[in-house]
C-alpha cells in the first residue's frame, strides 16, 4: 500500500470519525490559543507601561518638598542643581493650574497651565517644534511669555503662525513665543489617546516666577521634576537631592519625598515578571488540560482502533502500513487543530490588544510555534500509540480487544 | 504435498493455572488443493481456534504447521501479512466489519493492501457485492445493515480478491435458509472454479455439501470422512 492510498485512507477515517476528531482537535486548538492569548496580554501591558515610561523620558527624577507657613524652595533647588553640574541636565517645577486662555475669539477652556523654569521642556520630554524655548532671563525677570503644546496651539491658532502673537491666560497677556512637537499625536476615536493627547499637548507652560500675576488661582509649588544625565547619575542625584532636602526642610513642618522613574521601571519590570510567571503558569495548565484531552480521546478510542487494526491485519495490512495511516491521521488532525490553533490564538490577540490598550500586539512566534509543536507532537504520539501497540498483536488477539 | 499440513498441534489458554483450556488438544490435519472440507462440532469444541490458526490470524501453542510447504511458524509478520491477504479469504463468525466505513469501502480493503487501485478495485468490489445480492446497499455502513447483509457483507470482502482458499467461519449463521442456500451456492461455485474451501458449521445438512467432513470434540479430531469423499 503506497503512501498516497495510506493518506486517503486517513482522511476518511478524519471524516467518518467526526466527533474523535473535533475533540481531539479542540484540545489542541485550546490550548495554542491560551497559551498565545496570555502570554500575548503580559506582553501587551508591559509595552503598554514601557511606552508611558518612555514618553516620560528616562532618568526623570521626581521631588516632592513643601514646608508650611515657609517660603517655597524653587529657587534654591534651581541654585542646586545647577550646582550639581553635569549630573543633571535640567531642573524645573511642575505646578499646574486652570484658566481660560484666550486668543481673540478663540478660548481654551480646560487649557493646563504648567508654572516651570527655563528647562521644564528638557525635564518632560518635550522639543521646541517652533519659535523658542523660555530662557533663564525670561524666568529671572518675570518675562510675561508662554510656549504652547502642539494641541493648544492648533486650537487657538489653526494653522496661522502662534510665535509673537499676544494670548490672555487667566486675563493677563502673555507673548508666545514657542510652539512644542505633540507628545501624544491624536490617532482619533479612542477615547484614551484623546485623553493622553489633550493631557500631554493641550498645555500652556509659563515662566514659574509669573505666578504673582496669577493672583485669582491658588498655587501650591511643591512638585518638581529633575532630569539627570544617565542612570548611574539618576541613583547619584536622587542620594544627593534627598540629603540636600534634608537640611532645607524640618520634618515637623513639611515633608519631601525624591524617586525616580527608574526606580518605577523596576518596580514595573517586577510587577510584569510576576505576571509573566503567574499567566505563564495558567498557559501551561491550559496546555496540560488540552494536552490531556487529547490523551484521553484518543486513549477512549484504543478498543475500538485495536479491533479496527486487527480486522486490518486480518485482511492482510502490514504492520507498517498500518502506522503510517494512523501518523498521517493524527498528524492531520493535530496539524489542522495546531494551524486553527494559532489562527484562533491570533484573532483573540489582535481584539484584546485593540480593546485594551490599542494597541497591535502579535503573539511571539517561536512561543506560538513551540505550543503548536508541543500539541501536534502530543496528538501525533497518542495517536500512533495504538496504532504501534496493536499492529504487533497476533490479529486474533487485536479482534478479541475488550 | 498437501496445501494445509498440520501436525500436533496444540492451542492452549492459561497454561498451567487452574483455568486451563485446551481448545485444541493435538491436531493432526493435511487438506489437499481443492478441497472442499467441513468442520463440524458442537460450541466450544475449538472449531474457530483451528480456522484462526489455519487463516495465520493466530499461533498453535505447540506444533508445527505448513502452508503449501513452508512452515507458518517461521514467517515474518509482512510475509503472514502477504498471505493473509492474497491466498486466503477469511469470514469470520462475527463479521468484523470496520464499522466507520461503508459496504463498498469494507469489500474493498484487501484489493486496498493487495495495490489494486481505481476503478479495477471498484469493479471487483462491486462483482463481490453482486454475487452476494447486496449491490443496493454499496453505500451503508454496517449499522445501517441487518446481520444477513452484515454477514453477506463479510463474504463478498473474502471473496472479492478471489483468493485460493475461502475460510469460513458458520458462514450461513445468521442467515434465512434461501439466504444461505445462496451463500452455499457460492462457496461450491468457487469450489467448482478450483479454490480450496474450508468451513465451519454446526448445521449437518449444510455439512453434507463438503466433500468432506472433520468433526471435532475438545479440540480433538473424532472423525474424518477422508480425502475424495463425495461429488
Ligand atoms: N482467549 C481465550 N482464552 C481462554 N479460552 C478461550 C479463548 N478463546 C477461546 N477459548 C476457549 O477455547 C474453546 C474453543 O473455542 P472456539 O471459539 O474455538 O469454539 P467454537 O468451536 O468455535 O465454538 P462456537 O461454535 O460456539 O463458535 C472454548 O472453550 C473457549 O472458551
Ligand atoms: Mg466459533
Amino acid at each position: 500500500m503506497g503512501v498516497i492510498q495510506a493518506f486517503k485512507m486517513a482522511v476518511k477515517s478524519i471524516a467518518s470519525n467526526k466527533v474523535r476528531t473535533v475533540l481531539t482537535m479542540l484540545g489542541i486548538i485550546i490550548g495554542v490559543a491560551a497559551v498565545m492569548v496570555l502570554v500575548s496580554l503580559v506582553q501587551g501591558y508591559t509595552s503598554s507601561m514601557m511606552e508611558y515610561y518612555q514618553r516620560q523620558g528616562a532618568n526623570r527624577i521626581e521631588v516632592y518638598a513643601y514646608q508650611w507657613g515657609g517660603a517655597d524652595i524653587s529657587s534654591d533647588l534651581y541654585d542646586y542643581c545647577l550646582g550639581l553640574g553635569d549630573l543633571v541636565l535640567g531642573v524645573t517645577p511642575n505646578a499646574q493650574t486652570g484658566g481660560v486662555v484666550k486668543y481673540g475669539a478663540k478660548k481654551l477652556e480646560n487649557a493646563n497651565i504648567f508654572l516651570g523654569s527655563d528647562q521644564y521642556a528638557v525635564c518632560n520630554n518635550y522639543t521646541i517644534a517652533k519659535g523658542r524655548d523660555m530662557t533663564y532671563l525670561d524666568v529671572k525677570k518675570y518675562q510675561k511669555v508662554c510656549v504652547l503644546g502642539a494641541v493648544a496651539a492648533d486650537d487657538l491658532f489653526d494653522f496661522a503662525d502662534p510665535i509673537g502673537k499676544q494670548i490672555t491666560i487667566a486675563g493677563e497677556p502673555f507673548t508666545v513665543v514657542g510652539v512644542f512637537e505633540a507628545k501624544y499625536p491624536s490617532t482619533g476615536g479612542n477615547e484614551e489617546q484623546d485623553w493622553m493627547s489633550h493631557y500631554y499637548d493641550s498645555i500652556v507652560v509659563v515662566p514659574y516666577t509669573d505666578a504673582r500675576f496669577m493672583s485669582n488661582s491658588y498655587i501650591t509649588f511643591d512638585s518638581y521634576v529633575v532630569k539627570a544625565a544617565s542612570s548611574a547619575a539618576t541613583t547619584e542625584a536622587v542620594t544627593k537631592l534627598a540629603s540636600f532636602l534634608s537640611t532645607k526642610i524640618d520634618p515637623n513642618k513639611g515633608y519631601y519625598d525624591v524617586y525616580s522613574i527608574n526606580q518605577q521601571i523596576e518596580a514595573g519590570n517586577e510587577e510584569t515578571r510576576m505576571l509573566s510567571m503567574i499567566l505563564g503558569g495558567i498557559a501551561g495548565i491550559a496546555l496540560l488540560v488540552g494536552g490531556i484531552g487529547i490523551m484521553n480521546i484518543m486513549l477512549v478510542t484504543v478498543t475500538e482502533r485495536t479491533r479496527e487494526i486487527g480486522i486490518r491485519k486480518a485482511l492482510g495490512a502490514r504492520r507498517r502500513s498500518i502506522i503510517i495511516q494512523f501518523l498521517i491521521e493524527s498528524g492531520v488532525i493535530s496539524f489542522v487543530g495546531g494551524i486553527i490553533g494559532i489562527l484562533l490564538g491570533l484573532l483573540i490577540t489582535l481584539v484584546l490588544g485593540k480593546l485594551m490598550w490599542d494597541m497591535t500586539i502579535f503573539p511571539s512566534v517561536s512561543l506560538s510555534l513551540g505550543a503548536a509543536a508541543f500539541s501536534i507532537v502530543l496528538g501525533i504520539i497518542f495517536g500512533i500509540y495504538p496504532a504501534a501497540k496493536a499492529s504487533g498483536l497476533q490479529p486474533v488477539d487485536a479482534l478479541r480487544a475488550e | 504435498m498437501a496445501l494445509i499440513d498440520v501436525r500436533k498441534v496444540y492451542k492452549i489458554y492459561n497454561e498451567g493455572m487452574e483455568s486451563e483450556v485446551r481448545a485444541l488438544d493435538g491436531i493432526d490435519l493435511t487438506i489437499e488443493k481443492g478441497e472442499f472440507t467441513a468442520i463440524v462440532g458442537s460450541s466450544g469444541s475449538g472449531k474457530s481456534t483451528l480456522m484462526n490458526i489455519l487463516g495465520c490470524l493466530d499461533v498453535p501453542t505447540y506444533g508445527e504447521y505448513y502452508l503449501a510447504g513452508s512452515d507458518v511458524t517461521e514467517l515474518s509478520d509482512s510475509q503472514l501479512s502477504r498471505i493473509r491477504n492474497r491466498e486466503i479469504g477469511f469470514i469470520f463468525q462475527g463479521f468484523n466489519l470496520i464499522p466507520s466505513l461503508t459496504a463498498i469501502e469494507n469489500v474493498e480493503l484487501p484489493l486496498v493492501y493487495r495495490g489494486v487501485t481505481g476503478s479495477k478495485r471498484r469493479e471487483l468490489a462491486e462483482e463481490a457485492l453482486a454475487m452476494v445480492g447486496l449491490e443496493e446497499r454499496e453505500k451503508h455502513i454496517p449499522s445501517q445493515m441487518s446481520g444477513g447483509q452484515q454477514q453477506r457483507v463479510a463474504i463478498a470482502r473474502a471473496i472479492a480478491a478471489k483468493p485460493d482458499i475461502i475460510m469460513a467461519d458458520e458462514p450461513t449463521g445468521n442467515l434465512d435458509s434461501k439466504t444461505g442456500g445462496q451463500v452455499m451456492d457460492i462457496l461450491r461455485t468457487l469450489h467448482h472454479s478450483g479454490s480450496t474451501v474450508l468451513l465451519i458449521t454446526h448445521d449437518d445438512s449444510i455439512a453434507a455439501s463438503a466433500n468432506r467432513v472433520i468433526r471435532i470434540l475438545d479440540g480433538r479430531i473424532v472423525s474424518d470422512t477422508g480425502k475424495g469423499v463425495g461429488d
